[in-house]
């Protein structure tokens, strides 16, 4: 069995398939959905400006006649900082959930959360700022 | 016993130390002159670092390496996706290092495992700035990051020659909030041509030498490049961690460097731990400051 799988030299390196597998994973990942460049294993660091501080977020909360923006204070930083890296439906739900424990919900609040991520590019030239909507969702807030 | 502190003892212990344990004893030090993991782990992985280094019995003590591993994979988990690249790197290097004490010759196995690592994530990043990525190989990222890395600043002014409001003006320009596209602006500020001129240079460097040091650890032993592999990461960690400072992945490169530095090259493994000590250098001298401020 040995010979035909190389057990032991396989179990020695396997750090570095450990490595080519995470960083193909990631490159696989960053290429076809949200997560940067900069984060994930894959070793893309320093080579976009698609960082997580060029990216933002906005948070609108949505009754039948209202829909107002909320603002979170610097001490919910590393959740959004989590979300700006890589905001897949998946991250934005978990996002919502942490949401609620944040605010204080009436009986008539917000029947919605639309969560809007951004990212910034540069116009290579001049660089001009600009920015696009890289994921967004609506989710229901309270039943 | 008063024994008097001498420049060539130093120098024989220096050359006589094991490879192994050198690799061994700067990968420790690493962790513990940029302690990693948040608070409920930062700890254990201090903790176990400083019974490696100071128990020479325990350094290469594979259960040590073990927790060591678990710990810092642990670290990776808790912080996903926000983990710096070196964190993984960090992972991989402490699980190769366990896995290698393991065997009847850590020593070959682990350098094996380091020329490798270094290797590869040197092939990603340059795969990442030829190929994947948008906006490098145009000089926007260098153009942009001069402007917004904290780290880029005093370089940007100093060699890009951006006068203090210049510098402010394009900052301020590039770090707006902007919802789509900008409205009512047909401001446009001018950049300068030599700060134009060094992005560029930049661009093209980093990812030449990202190239080389790829190459030179992935090819085959003692064949081309290969050769030359430790001198071009040397050049690497001088040369790119003099500006961004990313001090933990440069000791973490060189950790892992001189383990598979031959054993007869003892200038070699000396130039690893002065470039170790550079990067300190460069982490508490705030040179390039100095400089902009002196010119």
């Amino acid at each position: 069995m040995a010979k035909i799988f190389p057990v032991r030299r396989f179990l020695i390196y396997l750090p570095v398939f450990l490595l080519i597998l995470v960083a193909c994973t990631q490159i696989i990942i960053a290429s076809y959905s949200t997560l940067g460049a900069w984060s994930g294993g894959g070793f893309g660091m320093f080579s976009t400006t698609d960082i997580g501080s060029n990216r933002h977020l906005h948070i609108f909360a949505i009754t039948p006649n209202v829909r107002r923006e909320l603002i979170l204070n610097t001490r919910h930083k590393k959740i959004v900082d989590k979300l700006l890296v890589f905001p897949s439906d998946n991250a934005i739900e978990n996002f919502v959930e942490k949401l609620k424990d944040i605010f204080y919900i009436p009986e008539t609040g917000p029947v919605k959360l639309e969560i809007q991520v951004w990212k910034k590019s540069f116009n290579p030239d001049t660089l001009k700022p600009k920015s696009s909507i890289i994921n967004s969702l609506e989710i229901p807030f309270r039943e | 016993m008063n024994k008097k502190w001498s420049f060539s003892e130093f120098y024989s212990q220096l050359i006589n130390t094991d490879l192994l344990d050198l690799s061994l004893r700067l990968t420790l030090l690493n962790l513990i002159l940029i302690p990693v993991g948040d608070i409920k782990i930062r700890f254990l992985i201090l903790l176990l670092s400083c019974v490696g280094l100071l128990f020479p019995a325990q350094l290469r003590n594979p259960r040590v390496w073990g927790l060591l591993t678990v710990f810092i994979t642990l670290r990776l988990y808790i912080s996903w996706p926000i983990n710096d690249n070196h964190a993984y790197l960090l992972a991989y290097w402490c699980l190769a290092v366990t896995i290698c004490l393991l065997t009847d010759d850590a020593k070959k196995h682990l350098a094996v495992n380091a020329r490798y690592l270094i290797g590869f994530v040197f092939l990603f990043a340059t795969i990442w700035k030829l190929i994947l990525s948008p906006d490098y190989i145009d000089g926007t990222f260098f153009k942009i990051n001069m402007l917004v890395d904290p780290r880029f600043e005093d370089f940007s002014r100093l060699v890009g020659g951006l006068s203090g409001e210049k510098f402010q003006e394009l900052h301020q320009y590039v770090k707006q909030h902007v919802d789509g596209q900008l409205i009512g602006s047909l401001y446009l500020p001018e950049i300068p041509g030599r700060f134009l001129t060094v992005a560029l240079f930049l661009t093209y460097f980093t990812v030449i030498v990202e190239f080389l040091v790829a190459v030179a650890f992935l090819w085959p032993l003692n064949k081309g490049l290969s050769k030359y592999r430790d001198y071009v990461l040397l050049f690497f960690c001088i040369t790119v961690y003099s500006v961004a400072t990313v001090e933990g992945f440069g000791w973490l490169l060189l950790a892992m460097g001189i383990v598979q530095v031959y054993q007869g090259r003892f200038r070699t493994r000396i130039l690893y731990i002065l470039v170790f000590a550079l990067i300190l250098f460069y982490r508490e001298v705030p040179w390039v400051t100095i400089l902009y401020n002196h010119f």
